[in-house]
């Protein structure tokens, strides 16, 4: 399956944009388990462990405790602790 | 009924209209309102907002919705720029209707303080040496904090 990654605020510098793309047989089906598998594509991915980082997967954000069931074509989005106003 | 506008928006702000728009209600004897601006700073060229296509815009009427409730508004404008913005432009706008000054003063900090902190914007000054990310300060946090630890 194909699963789309977005980055939003300071993380997509240290992830060397605003989103990418990759294929996968087995999709992690948890927060941990899916850092650990972009820390193996990608070297900044590390930082996507700080907990103050929400994870939305198809626009609706996701508990960090909770597991997830991805599917093909999920975009996956990483939101850097917010600073509006 | 309560009358509501938010607005997400590239488009420079137009604060007045809206202010206008609130007063127009007789059972109001209150507009409050508050204004945020690029703040001018040592080496500072721009300050560019990023947001979220989608969650930005739900918190955003989240907020205002949680305002009109706890506070018994009658009117509320919530309108926030994104994109890139000069030194001395409005940022954030929020005004808020109540028959009484209390409410409309009480709604409009509590909204700004939750803006701050729950609505997904990102902060990047660019400077004459270059971008800086602008994190949220322990001071935001703790203004958000103190509202969801109060009573209504």
């Amino acid at each position: 399956m194909k699963l789309h990654f977005e980055f939003y605020g300071p993380i997509s510098d240290r992830m060397g944009g605003a989103g990418f793309s990759l294929e996968t047989d087995a999709a992690p089906q948890n927060r941990a388990a899916l850092i650990a598998w972009l820390s193996h594509e990608h070297e900044g991915a590390g930082a996507l462990g700080d907990s103050h980082i929400q994870i939305a997967i198809n626009d609706e954000l996701v508990r960090t405790e909770a597991g997830f069931d991805l599917s093909d074509g999920d975009r996956i989005a990483f939101l850097s602790p917010f600073s509006g106003g | 009924m309560t009358r509501q506008k938010i607005i997400l928006t590239g488009e420079a702000l137009d604060i007045g209209r809206w202010s206008d728009w609130l007063a127009e209600d007789p059972a109001c004897g209150a507009v409050a309102g508050f204004t945020g601006l690029v703040r001018a700073a040592q080496g500072l060229e721009a300050l560019e907002l990023q947001h979220h296509p989608v969650l930005t815009l739900q918190a955003l009427e989240r907020i205002a919705r949680d305002a009109t409730g706890r506070f018994g508004l009658a009117g509320v404008v919530l309108a926030h720029r994104h994109g890139r913005m000069a030194v001395g432009t409005p940022i954030v706008h929020i005004a808020c209707a109540c028959g009484h000054r209390r409410d409309a003063l009480a709604g409009v900090s509590y909204m700004i303080d939750m803006v701050k902190t729950r609505a997904p914007f990102w902060k990047r000054e660019w400077r004459t040496d270059g971008p800086h990310w602008i994190e949220p300060t322990q001071a935001d946090h703790e203004a958000a904090r103190r509202w969801m630890e109060e009573k209504t």
